[in-house]
């Protein structure tokens, strides 16, 4: 009896691990390339990325690169100045099946 | 003049430890498997010996990989044209050494006779192998994906390849 207990809680916790965990996809939106106000929906400072709900409804995912420029009351900030829940105004260019965010500027 | 790249670079890593775990995740798939089929001469024994080492190795090494997929994918994901075939590969990789993780703790349990063998669990063990192995197949798959179509991770020489004077 404690056997089974035993093995059927080591199997519900690898099934509740395996179902949080594998990785991170998010159903994202590819646009043209354009210019877009929405909410950072998603920051992850690890991966310079943020996801970016437009007003239209489209998840963009965006990864900066070195040339991604970040500001806020004209000035240039640093990518912790993002947080969840701001809103934000992207300039992205379409490249494939990815968004470059060209710049991104943090609304009050 | 460009400089030829390190082999021993960050995003490097992955692909340089990931075949190992393939090999002994999916030999440990088929062994175990096959051994269903097979009752004489000691090859049971043998079978479970194998299968039991090389789930071990296996999913130890698949960890490390992972890790190591994880520390590639911050270089890489912002080279690729479409990230989604990375993000594909990541999520099948976790799927599957999660799926051997368990096989291999239901085994243990089964070798150090914590739980008793029976026909119904080593079946449900062959189809947690069996679901592996797929998400293993298909997640290599991908990988191969953005390696051979994307370039993910790859340097790619100069057309005159003055580099490699």
């Amino acid at each position: 009896m404690m056997k089974k207990a035993c093995f059927t809680t080591i199997i519900a916790v690898f099934g509740l691990v395996l179902m949080q965990s594998c990785g991170e996809n998010k159903d994202t939106d590819v646009v043209p390339s354009g210019t877009y106000t929405g909410v950072a929906e998603t920051v992850e400072p690890g991966e310079k990325e943020i996801y970016v709900r437009t007003s239209d409804d489209k998840l963009l995912e965006l990864y900066f690169t070195d040339n991604t420029k970040l500001t806020k009351n004209g000035e240039t900030v640093e990518f912790n100045a993002l947080s969840e829940g701001v809103s934000v105004e992207v300039q992205v260019e379409k490249k494939g099946q990815k968004l470059d965010p060209i710049a991104v500027k943090i609304m009050e | 003049m460009e400089e030829i790249p390190s082999i021993w670079r960050t995003e490097v890593w992955h692909a340089l430890s990931i075949h190992l775990p393939i090999v002994l995740l999916s030999l440990a798939s088929i062994a175990y498997c096959s051994g269903l089929f097979v009752t004489k001469n000691g090859w049971p024994q043998f079978i479970a010996r194998f299968t039991f080492l090389a789930l071990v190795l296996g999913v130890l090494s698949a960890w490390v990989s992972i890790y190591l997929g994880e520390e590639a994918y911050n270089v890489v994901v912002r080279t690729l044209c479409d990230p989604n075939v990375l993000q594909e590969h990541q999520w099948w990789a976790y799927f599957s050494v999660y799926v051997y993780s368990a096989a291999t703790l239901l085994f243990m349990l089964f070798q150090y006779d914590v739980i008793a063998r029976s026909r119904p669990l080593s079946i449900f063990l062959a189809v947690l192998l069996l679901t592996g192995f797929g998400g293993l197949v298909y997640s290599g798959h991908m990988g191969a994906s953005v390696v051979y179509q994307q370039a993910g991770g790859t340097y790619v020489p100069s057309e005159n390849c003055v580099e490699f004077e």
